[in-house]
């Protein structure tokens, strides 16, 4: 083996190690920079009549940029990461009905899982489908 | 003697032309380094951004470089292994039908990716395989072109080494893994090189069969290169050019020998 090819060998395995630590790394700061979301755990109680409206706490209501409806609820979702699993917000459009009672406020809008959880504060601004860091995911209630 | 006159000016045209040859590379790498607002010959400003983005801020970067490698290096060792058993096959073996298959890989071989591209989806959808690197990784193995590359390669071999070899007892195996392939590196580099570089720029069989976009390799990340930051899709080309100039600068002495060998024109 001639010593450029040597030379060659060397530069690329110690150019895999730097990019194999760089990925170990990089997959860490981008969760330690993930938006912090804590969220309020709903549990459906409606009736077949009227399963397209529910009561959410009015920290859990965001206001929607598009103007497509009234308010946005934001849920956290689990899929694939880049190399593990991530949480990420999910926006679900609603339409306020009536607001202020005891701190919650009643929205039209898709129906909901019978557990949905939705977000209720945040440490960093998110947008729909960005991945958040679930800082509460055991919480029950 | 003519080609003598003038050699400051067919020097100039060259350089030229091997500068215009070298400027998309010059380019990438220069804009790497810009602060990600627009593409320029030289950046208004200089930056890291897109260094730190690719290989820190976010793993998106990295894990793409990994999938295309994971996937190049099985490629590349599954087509290596399967063109030279078929060129040791069309080379040394006599059978009926023989000249008739090797024209039909030629034709295969002609054919562009797309023509199959439906037929390989159909055939890897029946066997579940569609959505996993598999579906990928097994149509780039039977490659025609690795075999018709090694049964040239192998055809330079003098039947006299062979003829020894077998006198001394040697199999068909021992044959073609103590004689035709230690006699053929320059062919098998060119095939490691040229498979390398076909996997590693392959856009079109990811999007068609993969559906994870996680799952995708840098080449496809690469060709949406109009949309996003400057400074981190240059950044990219850098990261993506690494390992075929290493393989080309490790290969170099090779690939003329191997090409001349196999006597494409």
């Amino acid at each position: 083996m001639t010593l450029k090819k040597k030379a060659v060998l060397w530069i690329g395995g110690i150019l895999l190690v730097l990019l194999a630590v760089c990925s170990f790394l990089s997959n860490r700061i981008y969760f330690a920079l993930l938006p912090q979301v804590e969220t309020y755990r709903f549990i459906s109680t409606v009736t077949p009549e009227d399963e397209l409206q529910y009561w959410v706490p009015e920290e859990c209501i965001f206001p929607n940029p598009n103007d497509t409806s009234d308010a946005l609820l934001y849920r956290v979702r689990e899929r694939r990461g880049p190399f593990e699993m991530e949480y990420y917000a999910q926006s679900i459009e609603v339409n306020v009905l009536e607001e202020g009672r005891q701190g919650k406020v009643q929205v039209s809008g898709p129906t909901l899982g019978h557990h949905e959880n939705l977000i209720r504060s945040f440490t960093v601004p998110f947008a729909d489908g960005e991945a958040v860091e679930w800082v509460n995911p055991g919480e029950l209630f | 003697m003519k080609y003598q006159k003038y050699p400051k000016l067919r020097l100039a045209f060259l350089i030229s032309l091997a500068f215009f040859a070298l400027m998309p590379l010059l380019y990438t790498i220069v804009n790497s380094f810009s602060d990600g607002s627009a593409y320029a010959l030289i950046p208004s400003r200089l930056s890291l951004q897109g260094y730190w983005e690719v290989l820190l801020r976010r793993p998106h970067y990295l894990k793409k470089f990994w999938n295309s490698l994971i996937l190049c290096v099985a490629i590349v060792a599954g087509q290596t292994a399967v063109s030279c058993l078929a060129g040791f096959g069309f080379s040394r073996f006599r059978f009926p039908g023989k000249d008739v298959l090797f024209f039909l890989v030629i034709i295969v071989m002609m054919m562009p990716y797309q023509v199959t591209l439906v037929s390989n989806y159909m055939i890897l959808d029946r066997m579940g395989l569609v959505g996993s690197w598999f579906a990928l990784v097994l149509p780039a193995i039977f490659s025609p072109f690795g075999v018709f590359l090694m049964r040239q390669v192998f055809d330079t071999c003098p039947n006299e080494f062979l003829e020894a070899a077998r006198l001394d007892g040697a199999g068909s195996f021992r044959v073609l893994f103590s004689i035709l392939i230690p006699r053929s590196r320059s062919g098998l580099a060119s095939l490691v090189l040229l498979t390398f570089i076909d996997a590693w720029n392959m856009v079109e069989q990811p999007l068609v069969y993969l559906n994870d976009p996680y799952e995708y390799p840098l080449s496809v990340f690469l060709s949406q290169m109009n949309q996003g930051n400057v400074g981190v899709l240059c950044t990219c080309g850098v990261l993506a050019a690494i390992p075929v100039l290493l393989l080309f600068f490790y290969y170099d002495e090779d690939l003329a020998d191997g090409i001349a060998l196999s006597q494409i024109h």
